[in-house]
């Protein structure tokens, strides 16, 4: 099992003036996650189906963020390998 | 101005970790964010990066004695400025910063502007984080005229002329003139140019209108060559005449640099001619990097337009805002 790993933080602008919104854009991977669809079929006797699907993820995780002079992070997005957060400058 | 480090964490269902740290700056005040922007040339100036600072009042004055290595800061200036005749070209420059300058209120009579830094033997000037509009718009009024000044991070607008730079007290002599960072838009038009002509219409330099010498730079600024208030010209549309308009009208220009500047608009954004007699485009003269826009009135195959004569120029490395390379023209 491989550990996650963060390829990049990008932040909306170099330089923010106090009371600005701080953006940080967060690119994530893990190779061992992956996002699967569990599908169930019943068939009756005339050959006639139903079907239901429910998706769910092999070892999906959770990002957090810190700063240093501390703010408070929000998490504004986020999917399988991204993850956009706020604080105010 | 301090550094604030950014650290994320991720965290996976096996308890394994991967993180990452960044930083960024937060500024204390307008000043240090405009400071942090990096250099000039390598960043667009956006409105807000140029011109008054909006954290600072500025007290109004009537009008402004400046001396050698003065520092003149958070002033609107409701008058004309202008620099002392031999007062020392040597001296330590002038500071203006977070200042105001709207011009006179009375009617000029020959060719003016709001901050005349013309007086020969001046001393230098540098303007920082300057506003330059004036209050009451003329035919015969430009933002600053003259030679021997530094400008960064200004705004200069509602000018006939931007900034028109030229040393009659020595023609083809050392201008000493260096505009960075700084954004000039909306030039005033007016029906009749200053002969008076009824339907002549002024003839517009939203940036800068070099009539002679040696020693010009310009980098990293914005102009945006259009007439303000919606002002329709000759050929009924709101175009300037230039951003730039080069052409030896006082003196033989020669040692410019015109690099990594975002120019749109005018009939020709940069626009070259000979003035038809002794006084000629010179040598050395470098127009490299710039980024131009597709609003020019003669159309986008006008970026550069020059004399053939103009053997002093060279080109390199302009292109439009949509990557390919800009048309450098030679005609005639």
């Amino acid at each position: 099992m491989s550990a996650p790993t963060i390829t990049s933080i990008v932040f909306s602008k170099p330089n923010y003036a106090p009371g600005e919104v701080i953006t940080a854009t967060v690119t994530h991977a893990d190779v061992d996650r992956q996002q699967l669809s569990f599908t169930a079929t019943v068939t009756d006797s005339t050959g006639a189906s139903g079907q239901l699907s429910a998706p769910f993820m092999i070892d999906g995780g959770t990002v957090a963020a810190a700063s240093s002079p501390a703010r408070v992070w929000t998490l504004v997005s986020a999917t399988a390998n991204q993850s956009v957060f706020t604080a105010i400058a | 101005m301090g550094a604030l480090t950014f650290t994320a964490t991720v965290t996976d269902l096996a308890g394994q970790v991967g993180t990452l740290s960044a930083t960024c700056t937060i500024t204390s005040s307008e000043r240090e964010r405009r400071d942090a922007l990096g250099a000039f040339g390598t960043y667009r100036p956006a409105p807000a990066d140029t011109g008054l600072y909006p954290d600072v009042a500025r007290a109004p004055i009537s009008s402004l004695a400046m001396s050698a290595g003065g520092v003149y800061e958070n002033k609107t200036l409701n008058g004309r400025l202008s620099t002392a005749s031999n007062s020392g070209q040597t001296n330590a420059p002038i500071t203006l910063r977070n200042m105001d300058l709207l011009g006179a209120v009375a009617a000029p009579a020959a060719d003016d502007a709001c901050f005349a830094c013309w007086g020969a033997n001046h001393i230098p000037v540098i303007l920082e984080d300057c506003r330059i509009t004036p209050q009451v718009l003329h035919y015969f009024r430009n933002c600053l005229s003259g030679h021997h000044f530094t400008m960064r991070r200004c705004e200069v607008a509602r000018g006939v002329d931007g900034v028109k730079v030229f040393n009659t007290n020595d023609p083809a002599g050392p201008l000493g003139v260096d505009i960075r960072g700084s954004w000039f838009h909306d030039s005033a038009w007016f029906n009749a140019d200053p002969s008076g002509t009824p339907g002549s219409g002024t003839h517009n330099d939203t940036g800068v209108q070099l009539l002679g010498g040696s020693g010009f730079t310009f980098v990293g600024n914005v102009v945006d060559g259009y007439l303000a208030d919606g002002a329709l010209n000759t050929h009924g549309t709101n175009h300037s005449n230039s951003c730039l308009m080069i052409k030896p009208d006082v003196g033989t220009i020669a040692d410019v640099l015109i690099d990594r500047n975002w120019l749109d608009g005018g009939a020709v954004p940069i626009n070259f001619a000979q003035d038809g007699t002794a006084r000629v485009l010179g040598t050395n003269i470098v127009v490299s990097n710039n980024v131009f826009g597709h609003g020019a009135r003669l159309g986008p195959d006008y970026s550069v337009l020059m004399p053939a004569s103009a053997t002093g120029v060279t080109t390199f490395g302009n292109v439009m805002t949509t990557g390919e390379a800009a048309n450098i023209r030679r005609n005639g």
